[in-house]
């Protein structure tokens, strides 16, 4: 059963100055007088407000908005990365995070070496990487590669391995931080019916894009997201038409602006 | 507080053991791939900088090379087990920084990964060192198996450092540097090319120093000497304590450490 859950959610978070981040500096502080020493503190930042929505089996979410509007911070919360400041998150299901490219890819190991941890960082059993050292190496078709070390890959081929391993466990929650790249044209047919099979077992997918395209082609439900709160939700045809709208007014404003200014 | 989220973190070495186990794995694999004899270099600057430490010190202190060079061999093996699990141990979740901005991942899982591969630097220092220790006549007795209890305590010892200090590391970035100055005084303060007999009038400062009672735990098995009841009673006092504070620091920091990122 998967379900993401979000209850009048609020996310605060601490931008550390680099002074804040020093023990020697904040010991001194702490002392007598200490306080007269100089220098940045912690500044709070309300990364989300009062946030709430229910998505359920077959859901497809996608998240607009612009950069900083709080689009990842709701994927880190789903996560499990962080944790909301106020309000209350149910995420039921095993959850996919695939929200840094190339998570645990580590360049000096050979393709094969780098099947197995990624896969068990995201939760996988034995059986499943055990299936994985079998499918991933003949679906990715870097043949000889596969035992070479990462760092001699081409980019296409680091792309194949990579989108190879973030989409061969069966989600519950897929959480997905832009679409996942296939890479070289050649590729990009099979990984997108690979895609497409993954999709269709996962039973709720929350996705950030800046590709309305994408949001209405994919999605079920669309959330636009203006500073850390909610704007507008619904169909996303409806709601990435708004936001389209919306972000040629500013341009159009933005041009003005700058016209006045000369 | 949330406390299935806390137990699950501190179960999480045991029921997720193999990826520390794969990492530290991998973290070792690598340094061979860097040079031919990978991490067997670091073992074998030690054996060097124990044969000179002993040629120069054991004139320096009128006393028999043969003894001496065992001694600070011993005790050298013993330091250098806990200096890396306390240095290399403050670094785990920054240095899994990368994973942790995508994925959850308890710190005790991170702190074991580099206890691991800590005992298995440990082994290697162990086998260089031990040959040289040979060489040099060192025939050690039964009493030696009672090191294998001892690095039991040194494990459960870095697993509490470890978790008590990479949150701290995370948060304040010096912290690692203030620590590679304090294992740099201890190493002086601890006796382990002198002897504590050297010392009359201020033995105390060698019965406080709790890095002295963890060495003499290795040491003095490996010296055909069982350790004194007070060097076992000091490091499990100490494994008290630092749990307590570890699982204090496990509690605080657990849900913020993606902050400090």
């Amino acid at each position: 059963m998967a379900r993401v859950l979000f209850d009048n959610v609020s996310f605060d978070y601490p931008i550390f100055g680099i002074k804040s981040r020093s023990f020697k500096v904040t010991l001194m502080r702490s002392l007598p007088l200490g306080s007269r020493l100089s220098g940045e503190g912690i500044v709070h930042v309300e990364a989300l407000r009062d946030v709430s929505f229910d998505a359920q089996p077959g859901d497809r979410l996608g998240l607009i908005g612009h950069n900083g509007a709080g689009k990842s911070t709701t994927l880190r919360l789903i996560a499990g990365l962080a944790y909301p400041t106020k309000g209350n998150i149910e995420v039921k299901g095993r959850i996919v995070p695939l929200i840094e490219k190339g998570l645990g890819i580590n360049q000096e190991l050979s393709g094969r070496d780098n099947i197995e941890l990624p896969l068990r960082l995201l939760g996988a059993t034995s059986a499943e990487v055990k299936r994985a050292m079998v499918e991933i190496p003949e679906f990715t078709g870097l043949g000889e590669f596969i035992d070479v070390p990462v760092r001699a890959y081409s980019e296409g081929m680091k792309t194949r391995l990579a989108f190879a391993v973030s989409t061969f466990l069966e989600a519950d929650v897929l959480v997905l931080d832009e679409w996942l790249g296939a890479g070289d044209i050649d590729f990009q047919e099979k990984a997108e019916r690979r895609l497409t099979t993954m999709l269709a077992k996962t039973g709720v997918v929350v996705v950030t894009s800046h590709s309305m395209h994408l949001i209405r082609k994919v999605c079920t439900h669309c959330i636009w997201f203006h500073q850390g709160r909610v704007r507008m939700e619904g169909h996303p045809d409806e709601v990435t038409a708004a936001y389209e709208e919306h972000s040629l007014e500013e341009a159009a404003a933005m041009a003005a602006a700058r016209e006045a200014a000369q | 507080m949330d406390i299935n989220g806390l137990l699950a973190d501190v179960a999480a070495p045991v029921r997720r053991w193999k990826i520390w186990f794969l990492m530290a794995n991998q973290d070792i694999s690598l340094r061979y791939r860097r040079s031919v004899l990978g991490p067997i270099w670091i073992s074998l600057a030690m054996a060097s900088l124990v044969l000179g430490l002993s040629i120069l010190y054991s004139e320096v202190f009128r006393v028999d090379f043969h003894d001496y060079i065992v001694y600070i061999g011993c005790g050298f093996l013993a330091w250098f087990l806990i200096a890396g699990m306390i240095s290399e141990g403050a670094m785990a979740v920054i240095e899994a920084e990368g994973q942790l901005r995508s994925l959850p991942l308890p710190i005790p899982l991170l702190v074991t990964r580099v206890v691991y591969r800590n005992l298995i630097m440990f082994v290697h220092n162990l086998v260089v060192v031990g040959i040289l220790l040979v060489i040099m006549n060192f025939r050690p007795g039964w009493e030696a198996l009672l090191a294998i209890p001892a690095l039991v305590l040194y494990a459960i010892t870095g697993l509490l450092l470890g978790v008590i200090l990479a949150p701290i590391a995370a948060r304040f970035r010096d912290v690692p540097q203030v620590l590679t100055n304090i294992l740099q005084i201890m190493f002086f303060l601890t006796p382990l090319f002198w002897l504590p007999s050297q010392t009359s009038d201020r033995r105390f400062f060698v019965d406080a120093n709790p890095f002295y009672h963890l060495v003499e735990l290795i040491r003095g098995p490996l010296l055909g000497e069982t350790p004194a009841l007070l060097s076992w009673g000091f490091t499990l006092l100490s494994i008290l304590v630092l749990g307590l504070l570890a699982f204090w620091t496990l509690a605080v920091s657990r849900r913020r450490v993606f902050l400090w990122l």
